[in-house]
Order: C-alpha cells, then sequence, then structure tokens
C-alpha cells in the first residue's frame, strides 16, 4: 500500500502549448480521489502521466518512492489497475475471459493459467456482483454490463492502485450507482487507493475523499470536495452559472440552465 | 479459456488431422509419374523399384515437406498480424515482404547474383534479403515520433510494395529475355523443391512460427487496446515489433523458396477464426495447420490440374482465395449496416 506523488508534472502534446502545467498532488493510501474540469482541462492526460502511459517532460509521479516511468510494464500492470471509459470489442470472447487476463501479469509466458487465478477470476465477479454473466460473449453485453467486467478485470489484477477514466460516463444511474459504490467500498476494506477522472459534479462530491479541480492544465483547487466545489471555483472554471443546495447535510450542484 | 472453446478447437482438430493425412497422401501418390498405394507401401518396408523410389525420396517427400511448413509460415504470421493490427485484411504481403521478395528474385535473375548459399539459389537468397529489406524500410517509415500506428505500418507498407513493383516492371522492360522467368516467379512455385531448400528454410520456419506461439495470449490482451494491455503486462510496442520480425522472417523465408504465394495468410487464418473464435492460443497452431493443408492441397491440384505443365500454385491459391475474399467483404459489409 502506497500512496502517489505527483510532483511538478509538465507534459506537452505539441510544445510550447502545455496540457499539464505544473501539477503537484499528494494522493493518500487508501484514499478515493477524484479528478475534474472541463473538457480539454487535462484530466486524461494527467491520469496517463500517474498511470506512465505518458512521461512527463517535466517533473514525475512518484509510487512508493519509484518514479512510475521507469517501472517495467509488468510492475505497473502489477500495481495499477486501469478501468478506461465504455469501449466495445467485436471479438467473441467471454466475460471470463477478458476477467482472467487481469492475472496476466502474475502469469509466466510459457504457463497457462492455474487453478488459482481461476479462483480469483470467480472472485473477482463475485465481488463486482455479476458472477451470472461469467460465460456470456462480450458482444452481447450492455454498456453497464461491460464496465462491470472491466472492473472485475481490475480487482482481478489485485492492484493497490485503481485508475478510473470517466468509468460511468453513459451509464445508467443503477450501474453509475453501482460501479462507484462497488470502488468505494473497495477502497475502504481493502485500502486501495483510487484516482478517478468524472465529469458529474455532484457523483465527485458523493464518493471521493479528495479532489482536484483542473483548468487549462493547471490544479485551479485541490482539497476536501466541499471546499473545491465552491459556487465561485465552479462557476470561474466553467464559466457557466450553479446553484448549490444543501440537503440533509449534503451538498448538490444544480446548473443554472437559460431557456 | 471457456469449455465451449475448447470443444470447438477439438471438433476442428478432429476434422483437420484426417483432412492432413489425405492431402499428404494425395501429394505422394498423384502427380506426373504416378505412385500407387502398393508401390508406396513397398517404399516403407524398402522393397519398391529404384525408380518409384527416386520419385518419392527425392521429389515427392521434399517438395510436400516444403510446402506443408511454407503454408504454415504463412498462415501462421497472418493469423498474427491481424491480430496484432486489429485488422481483418492484414497479412505480411501487405507489409511488403512479397514486393520485396520479387524485387529481390527480379534484379537476381535479370543481372544474375554471382553469390549462393549452399543448397539456397542466389534468387532465393536475394528473394530474402530484400524482403526483409522491405519490410524494414516500411518499419522505419511507419515510425513517427518513436511510435508506430497501425494505418501507417499499412500504408507505408502499400507505398513501398508499389515502388517494388515498379522497379520490377522497369527491369521486365529492359531485360525482356528474363521476362518469362521473373512473371513465373512471382507467381509462386514448388517445382524446384529440393531436401537443400528443406535444410536451409524448414529450420528457419518452424522456429519462427514455434516462437509466435509464445505471444498467443499477448495477442489476446492486445486486441483489448494498448493502454488497457500495459495495464495487463504487456507491452504493446515491443510485442508488435518482435511479432513483426519473426513473421517477417518466416514469410520471407517461405517466399524466398516458392515465390509469391497469395492468400494463404488472409484466408486461412480467417477461416480458423470463423470456426474456432479468437482465442489465439488455439488460433495461432490452428492456423500453421490449416495453412499448411490448404497449401499442400493447392500445390497438388498444380500438379496435376492441366497435363504435362505446371500451374503456378499461387493461381491456384488465388482462384480459391479470391472468391473467399469478396465473400468476407460482402459479409464484413452487411454485419457493419
Amino acid at each position: 500500500m502506497s500512496g502517489l506523488f505527483i510532483r511538478n508534472v509538465c507534459y506537452s502534446y505539441e510544445p510550447p502549448v502545455w496540457a499539464l502545467k505544473d501539477v503537484c498532488l499528494d494522493i493518500d493510501a487508501g484514499c478515493f480521489f477524484g479528478i475534474i474540469g472541463p473538457n480539454g482541462s487535462g484530466k486524461s492526460t494527467l491520469l496517463r502521466c500517474i498511470s506512465g502511459n505518458l512521461k512527463p517532460q517535466r517533473g514525475g509521479v512518484f509510487l512508493g518512492g519509484q518514479d512510475v516511468s521507469a517501472l517495467s510494464v509488468r510492475e505497473v500492470a502489477r500495481r495499477m489497475a486501469l478501468v478506461q471509459q465504455h469501449s466495445s470489442l467485436e471479438y467473441d470472447f467471454t466475460v471470463g475471459d477478458i476477467v482472467l487476463t487481469g492475472r496476466n501479469p502474475y502469469i509466466k509466458r510459457w504457463r497457462g493459467e492455474s487453478a488459482q487465478d481461476y479462483a480469483m477470476m470467480n472472485d473477482a465477479l463475485k465481488t463486482a456482483g455479476i458472477p451470472h454473466l461469467k460465460d456470456r460473449p462480450i458482444t452481447a453485453l450492455s454498456g453497464g454490463e461491460w464496465q462491470m467486467m472491466i472492473l472485475a478485470r481490475a480487482l482481478c489484477q489485485q492492484a493497490d492502485i485503481m485508475l478510473l477514466d470517466e468509468p460511468v460516463t453513459g451509464l445508467d444511474i443503477r450501474h453509475q450507482v453501482s460501479i462507484m459504490g462497488t470502488v468505494k467500498r473497495l477502497a475502504k476494506q481493502r485500502g486501495i487507493s483510487v484516482v478517478c477522472v468524472l465529469h458529474d459534479l455532484n457523483l465527485a462530491l458523493s464518493y471521493c475523499d479528495g479532489l482536484a479541480l483542473l483548468s487549462k492544465g493547471e490544479v485551479f483547487a485541490s482539497g476536501k470536495p466541499e471546499e473545491v466545489l465552491t459556487k465561485h471555483n465552479i462557476e470561474s472554471v466553467y464559466g457557466t452559472g450553479v446553484t448549490v443546495l444543501r440537503h440533509d447535510g449534503k451538498m448538490y450542484i444544480l446548473p443554472e440552465m437559460d431557456m | 479459456m471457456t469449455g465451449l472453446q475448447h470443444q470447438k478447437a477439438k471438433r476442428v482438430w478432429a476434422v483437420m488431422t484426417p483432412l492432413g493425412v489425405a492431402a499428404v497422401l494425395s501429394a505422394f501418390l498423384f502427380g506426373s509419374s504416378g505412385v500407387s498405394v502398393s508401390e508406396l507401401i513397398a517404399l516403407f518396408s524398402g522393397t519398391a523399384q529404384p525408380g518409384t523410389s527416386i520419385i518419392f525420396f527425392s521429389i515427392r517427400l521434399p517438395r510436400a515437406i516444403l510446402v506443408l511448413v511454407s503454408g504454415g509460415a504463412l498462415g501462421i504470421s497472418g493469423a498474427c498480424l491481424q491480430g496484432m493490427f486489429k485488422n481483418p485484411m492484414a497479412d505480411s504481403y501487405v507489409i511488403g515482404v512479397s514486393g520485396g521478395a520479387a524485387l529481390g528474385a527480379t534484379v537476381a535473375l535479370a543481372f544474375g547474383t554471382g553469390v549462393s548459399v549452399p543448397g539456397f539459389g542466389g534468387v532465393s537468397l536475394f528473394a530474402f534479403v530484400f524482403a526483409l529489406a522491405a519490410v524494414t524500410l516500411v518499419y522505419r517509415l511507419a515510425k513517427i515520433r518513436g511510435k508506430i500506428s497501425v494505418f501507417s505500418l499499412l500504408l507505408a507498407g502499400v507505398a513501398v510494395s508499389t515502388l517494388c513493383s515498379a522497379l520490377v516492371y522497369c527491369i521486365m522492360i529492359l531485360f525482356r529475355d528474363k521476362m518469362e522467368h521473373i512473371v513465373m516467379w512471382t507467381m509462386g512455385s514448388f517445382s524446384s523443391a529440393s531436401w537443400d531448400k528443406v535444410i536451409v528454410a524448414v529450420p528457419a520456419m518452424l522456429v519462427s512460427s514455434a516462437l509466435c506461439l509464445f505471444y498467443s495470449r499477448d495477442l489476446n490482451i492486445l486486441l483489448q487496446g494498448d493502454e488497457a494491455a500495459r495495464h495487463l503486462g504487456v507491452d504493446a510496442g515491443r510485442v508488435r515489433r518482435n511479432l513483426l520480425i519473426l513473421t517477417t522472417f518466416a514469410t520471407a523465408s517461405a517466399v524466398s523458396v516458392s515465390g509469391i504465394i497469395g492468400f494463404v495468410g488472409l484466408i486461412v487464418p480467417h477461416i480458423m477464426r470463423l470456426l474456432l473464435g479468437p482465442d489465439h492460443r488455439h488460433l495461432l497452431p490452428a492456423s500453421f495447420a490449416g495453412g499448411g493443408v490448404f497449401l499442400l492441397i493447392a500445390d497438388t491440384l498444380a500438379r496435376v490440374a492441366a497435363e504435362n505443365q505446371e500451374i503456378p500454385v499461387g493461381v491456384v491459391t488465388a482462384l480459391i482465395g479470391v472468391p473467399f475474399f469478396l465473400f468476407l467483404l460482402r459479409r464484413g459489409r452487411s454485419v457493419k449496416r
């Protein structure tokens, strides 16, 4: 179990335009951390720098004292699981096949999966609440079922850091709540650190322990969700008016709509 | 892996094994001078006529081995490339192997080579070296800012192949007397099969094909996308590069001893995927076996279809392959709609 330290990360796809400028964040072990911000503010770029898929031109991301860009691919896979935005795959694998690939970072090239790997697959399916989907072809899944499968694959990986890139975008509210709830429960029970890129500010308020609000590649505000998502911060970053409501001690954010 | 795929695999092997045996037997028996079943039995008991023995041991047997392994190398390479590019139309010919080999053989036939490795003529050697060079060039051209995209690789492959065939045509016009040789070579044939070629090319093809098998699970994972694959412990860039080297080596070896035989690398993996599903742990060995059997049947047809002459085997595979290719094209379109 280890925290993530993001130190002065700068990244540019097309110099001299910086997609990320001097980003510094500490994400404690066992924390559910959210990254929010408007489209194009650098959320996904930051997540890619954390995962090591992009190597920052300046600064670095440190996991237990090690620079993630210096880790081997297998090491990355054992420590960080990735759940991407919903996509699809037109090949006739079953849900079980895909979940089992989460064991790959532990299996030697010339070996097959062991009985223990299969047991872990079944456990992961159970934890994600989809044991009944095990033999279903992935081409027959709904968007929500697909994301539950990818979550089960991440669980099967036994990584202590879980990276989620808009995991519930485009899903119905039942699947949104069930995916976010499962991840939250795991973070608590197993001490997994979660870094989650989100668009929905109300989900961010309900599930995250800490938030970073990005604007034009920079951290505009970071800290506790209620401190970050103030009316002033949201309006200056998103450029649209919002109403902040309080109900039963919880905050809700509603956009002001002009019609 | 689920039980269903195991069952499918068992069924496919249950059909392919007797088909393979039948293909091998007919390759031994049929030909311009027939060998009867009783003579074949006599061969194995050592009581055959010397004439039959020569036909069998120095012509039919090395040819059958060369054809089987070449077909296998083309089949497994096609399966690897289609998997790693997530593109059903990919095969090693698209990325420059055939264009380079054709140019190399043309240069050797037109200008003469003056070099030869024992058993491996100058034409084969030139074809092999040019094929490797063409793919290397394609790879270099496609590498943009340290990354290889599938599209840039396929486009660079088409460009380099086109350039190679332009040069081939130039040379053919300038050396009209060699034109027939060049055309015959590019259509593909195993008529010059010999034990020397078997000894040089077969181990190269077998080793590189066998090494491809180690990447089966990686190929399955690559289908999930490069970024996802990285978090499952698969370095997409490295796997693609290594498989590109292995498949190029395998197909360049096949092409150098046989000329350009189209469609084996394209259609065999397709048929196997339809029958077996997408799991490369089944798909790769089945594509090797299927490629070998398909090419052996095609080669036997090429030998016996016309009296007193051989049809180039590349023509036979294309005659069977093109209708299937068109069928897939139509089918793909109707699925998208």
